[in-house]
């Protein structure tokens, strides 16, 4: 694991060291947990209608990835994360900028944005699902929703932070508009701005499964609880093993951004 | 109200010439008058130095020169061109780290001439040979984070040198450092001075600070601000390290010294003394 | 803003079929009020979010406490706690179900193992959040632990533990919602999907508006206490 990573610049080693420990004693935690769920499931302590073994639960997963069904769940799921995500994206900055530029409009709204953080933005899925019909586009709309509150929010937020120097410096080299969006602005805030979008796409991976999940034609999330109403308990825990595991790819892939763009940028 | 003008004879087109200017802020009664009736010229190849109580205005005359604020009451010129807004030839160096985080200090340096859309090659040369004029070889690719107050502000000094500005403005450009390294890099501005020679319009609070760089020193006085004095530094250049011991430096440093102190017991209040 | 909503979602109805008029969706709901057959539902959903939320609130802020306040058990299950936290929960509901049958225990597991989390992270947040020079405070004066605790640590995390609370109420209501949704026996969920099932487009429009009004009702007044906590710190 992290054994051959080296220690971060000027860190010092005992620091290192409890990192060390602390990611050893997080891996015997999940290697024990499994092995428990293993234990227990064979045993028949927990019932196999419920929980399969995890190695089953692995067996079953690898016999379903090839299948061209699992590759269109996969892509119809991946899609629309991706759409959803790339919407709030595109939509939720210039929002954070306008909050940013126009302070009233940002007081106005922050009541709702804040709330929206939590705001059943899925509770009108039924109404979308009336609208639009049961496809890909009510869950993008929901999903994109709920990627965008935090982008904005965050982009509002790290502008509002910006050192009021380089707004004087950015004016006194003459600086056009454009210039000092891209120049100063943007990179300046960007790595405080990366947590919301990093919270954004979460929102849209878990906006996606959720929709699906609940009522959808095709897609991991709705294949889960499609083999639940089967009663078919090993493909259901495979699927919710791809969910996991997607999940939590992506939330490492996010971190370690995360941390790159902090090095660099701060 | 009077005012005395610092030089006699307006000075030369191609000068820094201020004319009257005034600077009020607010309107009606609740408005303050910062800075009145300022004239003067910075000529060329001359270190000027303003200084004064704080709270005098001394930022905001800086401010007027960099276009950054607009006088209320007569005008900046610049090589014979009234200042409307922030020009190519002027650079300022502020107090706080004005450095860009994200950029290595050969990029920050660069920053100025990037923005004046200076190709890649070009401004890259001359922003390693100011970085070299700073005395931050082999920094090139270090970032802000990695570097001291006092380098900072020299990347953000070389920033503005690079830029070849008619005029330099820098204000209080060593507030924020602590007395050794203050001392420090004001002798390395010196030596880098010695040899650009620009024009510099340098605001302090410093009195000896300004009277080691300068060829004239400005005073200010408490609000509505006018230009009370001008001493001239008659001081030799090159101005090695003992220069600070010199009878005449006393002599200059003990006279602003009371200049400065009447104003501040201006603005402080009867009876005040200065720490 | 609201009155805007409204008028948007009037002008919508005038043009589709499918988006039942404000007016009609507002009298059927008053029509479910006035027979009395929503209470039944109103109750199921209002139990699941409240005892979801007591669980969480119950579990997730001690541990979220300890979390903040041991830099090694931080740097064990922060990983953890986020990884938990991108997972889309609702993809555990159908082992909650088994596991508790379909019902309000179902849902109420749901919004337990769903809040908990974000209660977590907001309380670890607070924790860390709090100026070292307060623990510092308190041993200097020889307070005892649970002293610390309820006389230094709570008041100073205050906003934090409010931030956790709405989070953690709004988070357990849509995933009450969302478990509704999917399978129950009684809750609004139900009943909005059971209407859009029988094409009964006021009805569930109204139920959605209900639903809505009662989480951001809800949210407001919690980020109204929160505001005040936070203005008293200041």
């Amino acid at each position: 694991m992290n054994v051959l990573t080296k220690p971060a610049l000027g860190q010092p080693k005992r620091k290192f060291a409890d990192l060390q420990r602390a990611s050893m004693v997080r891996w015997a935690i999940i290697v024990a947990l499994v092995a428990v769920l293993e234990l227990t499931t064979r045993t028949g302590m927990i019932s196999q209608s419920l929980m399969v073994p995890p190695s089953v639960i692995l067996a079953e997963l690898a016999s379903i990835v090839p299948t061209e069904q699992f590759g269109q769940d996969a892509a119809r799921t991946l899609t629309t994360i991706l759409t959803a995500f790339s919407i709030g994206l595109v939509l939720g900055v210039p929002l954070g900028v306008f909050l940013w530029r126009v302070p009233a409009a940002g007081r106005i709204l922050e009541p709702f944005i804040v709330t929206g953080y939590a705001m059943p933005t899925l509770l009108f899925y039924p109404v979308l699902l009336a609208v639009m019909g049961l496809n890909a586009g009510p869950i993008i709309v929901i999903a994109a929703s709920m990627s965008l509150i935090p982008i904005a929010l965050t982009t509002m937020v790290a502008l509002n932070a910006i050192r009021p120097i380089l707004h004087k410096l950015a004016n006194s080299v003459s600086a056009s508009p454009q210039q000092y969006y891209l120049k100063v602005l943007f990179p300046a805030a960007t790595p405080l701005i990366f947590p919301g979008v990093k919270l954004g796409f979460i929102y849209a991976v878990i906006g996606t499964v959720a929709m699906e999940f609940i009522l959808a034609s095709q897609g991991v999330g709705f294949r889960a609880g499609f083999y639940y109403r089967e009663l078919n308990t090993a493909d259901m825990w495979a699927y919710i093993a791809v969910v996991i595991v997607l999940s939590v790819l992506v939330n490492s892939v996010l971190t370690w951004l995360e941390k790159r763009i902090r090095r660099d940028m701060l | 109200m009077s005012h005395i003008s610092p030089i006699d004879s307006v000075g030369h087109d191609s000068d820094v010439v201020f004319d009257n200017i005034g600077m009020t802020f607010g309107t009606g009664t609740g408005s303050t008058q910062a800075v009145a009736n300022v004239s003067g010229a910075i000529p060329e190849g001359k270190f000027v130095s303003v200084v004064g109580p704080s709270g005098c205005g001394k930022s905001t005359l800086l401010d007027m020169v960099g276009g950054l604020l607009k006088p209320t009451q007569g005008t900046v010129s610049i090589n014979g061109e009234t200042v409307t807004g922030p020009r190519k030839d002027t650079a300022m160096v502020f107090q706080e780290d004005s450095t860009l985080h994200w950029r290595t200090v050969l990029d920050n340096v660069a920053f100025g001439l990037e923005v004046k859309g200076l190709p890649k090659t070009e401004r890259y040369e001359s922003a390693r040979r100011m970085i070299e004029l700073v005395g931050l070889s082999g920094f090139e690719d270090h970032r802000p984070g990695q570097l001291s107050g006092g380098m900072k502000q020299r990347v953000a000094i070389a920033r503005a040198l690079a830029m070849e500005p008619r005029v330099l403005l820098m204000d209080e450009p060593f507030g924020a450092l602590d007395q050794q390294t203050r001392q420090f890099i004001g002798r390395e501005l010196l030596h880098i001075w010695e040899k650009t020679r620009n024009r510099v319009l340098f605001i302090t609070h410093d009195i000896q600070e300004a009277v080691y760089l300068s060829d004239e020193v400005w005073v200010m006085s408490a609000r509505p601000s006018v230009v009370k004095e001008v001493v001239t530094i008659d001081l030799p250049r090159p101005r090695p390290e003992g220069t600070h011991s010199l009878p005449r430096f006393r002599e200059l440093e003990d006279h602003l010294w009371a200049l400065v102190k009447v104003e501040a017991e201006k603005t402080l209040g009867p009876g005040a003394r200065l720490a | 803003m609201l009155v805007a909503l409204i008028l948007l979602w009037a002008l919508l109805s005038t043009m589709s079929d499918l988006v039942a008029s404000p007016a009609e969706s507002l009298s059927a709901l008053m029509d479910r009020f006035a027979d009395g057959s929503i209470y039944r539902h109103l109750n199921a959903t209002m139990q699941a979010v409240a005892i979801g939320f007591l669980i969480a609130a119950a579990v997730g802020f001690p541990l979220g406490y300890a979390i903040g306040r041991s830099k090694f058990l931080g740097a064990v299950f922060d990983p953890l706690v986020a990884g938990a936290f991108a997972i889309p929960r609702v993809i555990f509901f159908p082992i909650l179900l088994q596991i508790f049958g379909v019902g309000v225990g179902a849902q109420s597991a749901m919004a337990a193992l769903a809040a908990v989390f974000p209660i977590m992270v907001s309380t670890t947040a607070g924790v860390r959040a709090i100026n070292p020079l307060l623990p510092k405070l308190a041993r200097s004066l020889s307070l005892s632990p649970l002293q610390t605790v309820t006389k230094i640590y709570v008041p100073a995390m205050a906003p934090s533990l409010m931030v956790g609370i709405r989070i953690g109420f709004s988070i357990a209501f849509i995933n009450v919602i969302i478990a509704e949704f999917f399978a129950a026996r009684a809750g609004l969920g139900l009943l909005a999907l059971r209407a859009y099932g029988m094409l009964d487009l006021p009805t569930m429009y109204g139920i959605i508006v209900l639903l809505a009004a009662i989480a951001l009702i809800g949210n407001l007044a919690l980020w109204a206490v929160e505001r005040r906590l936070g203005n008293k710190q200041l």
